[in-house]
C-alpha cells in the first residue's frame, strides 16, 4: 500500500517519482508475465504523439497544396522518405533519454555549456512560438468551415490545451492526447472519398513519379517545405523530454523504438491521404494560390469529396492545429524548465510546476491573442515561420548528433559508425535542404 | 524508509538524482571546431531570421 505523500516528501521523495513509480510497476508486471501487448501499450506514447503532432496545420496545407498542385506521382514516395529520415533522427532522441534520464535542452546546457544551452533553449521557445500562432490560425480556419465565430474557435481550442495541463499526470495527459491525435486519421476516409484509383498510387510508390512539369524551382520549394513539415526542433526537444517523463528505461528501447515507427508510418499515411484527397483539385486544374487555409481547401474540394468528405478535412485540419498546439507547447515548457533547473514533468502539481506550467499556459495565451488581432499578418507569419524553423533545424541537429556520439552519458547507447552514417547524412541534407528553403523564402519576401 | 513500490524507479530517474547536473563535457578538436562553425552559422541565420520576422510583422494586410 502506498504512503501517504507528505510523509514520502519527508524523505525527499516527490509527487513525479510516486506517479511514475506506479506507472513503472505496470510496466515490470506485463514484462514478468510476458504480455508483450499490453507492455508494448504501456510503453507507446512520445513517438506516435511526436509524429502526428508533426502533421500540424501548416505541414496538412503543405501536403494538400502538393496534391493540388502535382497530383499522385512523385511526391508519395518523397514523403514516405521524409518520414524514414523522420524516425532516424527520432530515435536518436530516444536512446538519449533512456540513456540519460535527461531532457535534450538540459543536455545541452550541462555537457556543451550554457551559451548553447541558452541559445537552444531561446530558439525553441521563440520557433514554438510563432508555430502555436500558425495552430491557432489552423484552429480558426477549421471551426470557420462549420460557420463557427474566430473567437469561438479560439477560445475553444485553448480551454482544451489548458484543460489538459489541468490534469497533472503524464501517464493521462499521454492518453488523451492519443485519442485526440488519432483523429489525424480523418484525411484517410477523406481520401477514400476522393476516389484514388490504386494503380495510379502503387506506380507512384514503385517509380518515384510522375513529376508534372519536371523539376523546377516550384516543386523544389514544396520538396524543401515537404520536409520542413517532417522534421523539425520541436520534436526532437518534445521526444526526449516525453521518454523521461514517461520513465522509460534502456530495457524499453525496443519498444520506444517500435513506437516511434508506429507513429512515422501513421502519420506518414495521413499525410499521403491528405495528399490524395487534394488529388481532385489537380485534375480538375483548380489554381490553389488562392487556397490559403484549411477551410479554404475544404470549401474547394466540396463538389469533389462531398459534404462529409470536405467536412473530415476540415476537422482533419482543426485537429491537427490542435494536437500540435498541445505537444508543441508542452515542448518549450520542457526546455525552458529544463534549461532554468527547475520542476519539469507532467505529473507535477501547479506548485512545484509553476514554470513548467506557466510557460505552456503563456505561450498560448500569446498565440491566441494574436489570431485575434485584427488585421495580424497571419499568412506573411505562417511564412516567417517556416524560414525561422528551417533556419535553426541546422543548431538543432548538430547538438542531437554531438550529444548521442558522446559516450560517456550514452555508455552503450551511443551512435555506431553506421548510425553516424545515416544520421550524419540526414542531418546535412536536412541542413542544406532547409538553408537553401530559408533563403528562398527570405529572398521572395 | 522507501516504500517498495518506489523500487521501480531506477535510481537514477528520481527528481532528486535527476536534479544532478552532468559535468561539462571536455571538447575534443573536431567537437570544439564543429561549435565554432555554429557560431558563424549562427552569426548569419540571426539577422536572416529577425529580417524574416520583422518583415512578416511589418508587412500590410
Amino acid at each position: 500500500m502506498m504512503e501517504p505523500l507528505a510523509s514520502l516528501e519527508e524523505q525527499d521523495v516527490t509527487r513525479e517519482d510516486v506517479l511514475r513509480a506506479s506507472d513503472r510497476v505496470k510496466v515490470q508486471r506485463s514484462r514478468a508475465q510476458g504480455r508483450w501487448l499490453r507492455l508494448f501499450w504501456l510503453l507507446s506514447g512520445p513517438g506516435l504523439l511526436v509524429m502526428l503532432g508533426e502533421n500540424d496545420g501548416p505541414s496538412m496545407l503543405s501536403y494538400a497544396t502538393t496534391g493540388a498542385v502535382y497530383g499522385v506521382g512523385f511526391f508519395i514516395p518523397f514523403i514516405l522518405l521524409t518520414f524514414v529520415m523522420a524516425y532516424l533522427v527520432q530515435e536518436m532522441t530516444v536512446r538519449l533519454g533512456v540513456a540519460t534520464y535527461r531532457g535534450h535542452a538540459e543536455l545541452i546546457f550541462q555537457r556543451l555549456g550554457p551559451f548553447w544551452g541558452y541559445f537552444a533553449m531561446g530558439d525553441l521557445v521563440f520557433g514554438n512560438l510563432l508555430t502555436l500562432v500558425t495552430e491557432f490560425v489552423a484552429i480558426q480556419a477549421g471551426g470557420m468551415y462549420f460557420g463557427l465565430p474566430r473567437a469561438l474557435s479560439v477560445g475553444i481550442g485553448v480551454a482544451i490545451v489548458f484543460s489538459s495541463f489541468a490534469l497533472r499526470r503524464y501517464h493521462t495527459w499521454e492518453r488523451g492526447m492519443l485519442l485526440l491525435a488519432a483523429g489525424n486519421l480523418l484525411f484517410i476516409p477523406a481520401a477514400l472519398l476522393a476516389h484514388p484509383h490504386p494503380g495510379p498510387v502503387l506506380h507512384a510508390v514503385a517509380s518515384w513519379g510522375p513529376l508534372p512539369g519536371g523539376f523546377n524551382k516550384k516543386s523544389l520549394v514544396l520538396m524543401l517545405a515537404n520536409i520542413g513539415a517532417t522534421v523539425t526542433p520541436w520534436m526532437i526537444f518534445f521526444q526526449q523530454s516525453a521518454v523521461v517523463d514517461k520513465g522509460l528505461t534502456p530495457a524499453d528501447v525496443t519498444q520506444a523504438r517500435l513506437d516511434t515507427a508506429l507513429g512515422a508510418l501513421l502519420a506518414a499515411i495521413a499525410a499521403i491521404a491528405a495528399l490524395i484527397a487534394a488529388a481532385p483539385l489537380y485534375h480538375a486544374h483548380i489554381d490553389v494560390t488562392a487556397l490559403s487555409s484549411g477551410a479554404d481547401f475544404a470549401t474547394a474540394l466540396k463538389p469533389y469529396l462531398g459534404h462529409a468528405g470536405a467536412a473530415m478535412f476540415a476537422l482533419g485540419m482543426t485537429e491537427a492545429g490542435l494536437v500540435a498546439a498541445m505537444t508543441i507547447s508542452t515542448s518549450s515548457s520542457y526546455a525552458l524548465a529544463e534549461t532554468l533547473s527547475v520542476g519539469r514533468s507532467l505529473n507535477l502539481d501547479f506548485a512545484s510546476g509553476r514554470w513548467f506550467y506557466g510557460a505552456a499556459i503563456l505561450s498560448t495565451l500569446v498565440a491566441a491573442a494574436v489570431v485575434l488581432i485584427p488585421g495580424a499578418p497571419l499568412l506573411a507569419m505562417i511564412l516567417a515561420v517556416n524560414v525561422i524553423a528551417t533556419l535553426l533545424m541546422a543548431p538543432a541537429l548538430l547538438f542531437l548528433l554531438l550529444l548521442v556520439n558522446d559516450r560517456e552519458i550514452m555508455g552503450n547507447l551511443a551512435n555506431g559508425w553506421a548510425a553516424n552514417l545515416a544520421g550524419g547524412a540526414i542531418i546535412l541534407g536536412i541542413a542544406v535542404a532547409g538553408a537553401i528553403y530559408g533563403l528562398m523564402t527570405v529572398s521572395s519576401l | 524508509m522507501t516504500p517498495e513500490f518506489l523500487a521501480a524507479l531506477a535510481p537514477e530517474q528520481t527528481a532528486k538524482r535527476r536534479d544532478e547536473p552532468y559535468p561539462r563535457k571536455k571538447l575534443g578538436f573536431l567537437t570544439a571546431a564543429l561549435l565554432w562553425a555554429l557560431r558563424l552559422y549562427v552569426f548569419i541565420a540571426v539577422p536572416l531570421v529577425i529580417y524574416a520576422f520583422a518583415r512578416a510583422v511589418m508587412q500590410p494586410t
